[in-house]
């Protein structure tokens, strides 16, 4: 046999029953028809039976230390935060004394004369170096050039004597 | 809505704006308060006590960071139990793709104590109801995510529609519906436990 009732309307008035949050007149209707509805009885009983099973499923006791493990979760969280908050005050707002600021300064100027420092005597160093050896080349090839000017002068003396040997040669 | 319910939600809304002041106290008795219907909830849905207790502690921590911003535009219990499922929902989500182990070990760790009955039940009785605790866990595990939220906050935080609504961020036929479905899931696999099978119930097509 089918119901009268549509589905959803079967569905509500079956848990609003089984809730006990039908109004009183739609309740008694509810009942008189299950009465005479093999399936509406039948979802009616299947329906007390789930409940009833549900209300036999007792979840275990919560931990003894629960409430001690969360409130100490929040202090830590809360120390975190504000120690971030120091921080940032800290570094940001200038929320500190000269007392604490010179040893601070003191190490910012040794780092930077560590970091700009070595790097410019590195430098010099490297320009020096390049220097010498400039220097080192120009002075072979004045050398060299010094040495070619008296070979040539040599063979001009020769030649200058030579001919003025053969000159008298013709001369004579 | 009774008179009861309309001053304990007024009394939640200013413990909270009280912590929104400063006052721990009115955490700690916050906590106190909710304490269990958010681990039991929890429990049920990932059927784990550890990772019951894990996301609780997530739960309250995010209560306890949102106190800045905390406005009574809600009832209490929606929000907190908007924070709940979010959370539940994103921890079932993650290990959905997960393999499932339902160990032997698992069910005795997670087992609920067994209730005291107030008469003696025979050993029959006793494991038909086991029997049928195990299939409608079971079926609950199984349940789509939004259904199972569903369903456990209509029965066991006895929640109206509109509340689970606002908890879950939906309309409330949406929440019908999705009470309808998960109900009739569990209907019909506790059929086999049913007097005649539920055979008299089964609609003609």
């Amino acid at each position: 046999m089918n119901c009268i009732l549509k589905t959803h309307e079967q569905e509500e008035l079956l848990l609003g029953y089984c809730t006990a949050v039908l109004e009183p007149d739609k309740a008694r209707t509810y009942e008189r028809h299950t009465q005479s509805c093999p399936e509406c009885k039948s979802m009616l009983e299947l329906q007390r039976l789930a409940e009833e099973t549900l209300a036999d499923w007792t979840a275990p006791e919560v931990s003894e230390d629960f409430d001690r493990k969360l409130f100490m979760r929040i202090r830590r969280e809360e120390a975190a935060q504000q120690d971030s908050r120091a921080w940032w005050r800290f570094l940001f707002l200038g929320e500190w004394g000269w007392k604490s600021a010179v040893p601070v300064t003191l190490a910012a100027v040794a780092l930077a004369v560590f970091l700009f420092r070595e790097p410019t005597n590195l430098n010099l160093a490297q320009q020096g170096e390049g220097l010498k050896q400039q220097g080192e080349g120009l002075k072979s090839e004045e050398i060299e050039q010094v040495e070619m000017a008296l070979d040539d002068m040599e063979a001009l003396h020769d030649l200058h004597q030579n001919d003025g040997e053969s000159g008298q040669k013709e001369a004579l | 809505m009774n008179v009861t319910s309309v001053a304990t939600i007024e009394r939640d809304a200013e413990l909270m704006l009280r912590v929104r002041e400063g006052d721990e106290t009115s955490f700690g008795l916050l906590v106190e308060k909710h304490r269990n219907s958010v681990v039991y909830f929890l429990y049920r849905m990932v059927q784990n006590r550890a990772i019951a207790e894990e996301l609780a502690q997530e739960v309250f921590l995010r209560v306890y960071r949102s106190r800045g911003s905390y406005e009574p535009t809600a009832k209490f219990t929606t929000w907190l139990f908007r924070i709940t499922t979010h959370l539940a929902l994103n921890h079932v989500r993650d290990k959905r793709h997960e393999k499932l182990h339902d160990s032997i070990d698992e069910r005795v760790e997670d087992a609920a104590p067994r209730q005291l009955a107030t008469r003696e039940i025979n050993v029959e009785e006793r494991l038909l109801r086991d029997a049928r605790l195990g299939e409608i866990r079971q079926a609950i595990k199984l349940l789509p995510e939004k259904q199972r939220s569903a369903v456990l906050m209509h029965k066991y935080q006895e929640m109206e529609y509109s509340q689970i609504a606002g908890a879950l961020e939906c309309s409330e036929s949406a929440v019908k519906s999705l009470l309808f479905r998960a109900y009739e899931t569990l209907r019909e696999r506790l059929k086999q436990f049913s007097s005649d099978g539920g055979k008299a119930g089964e609609k003609v097509h």
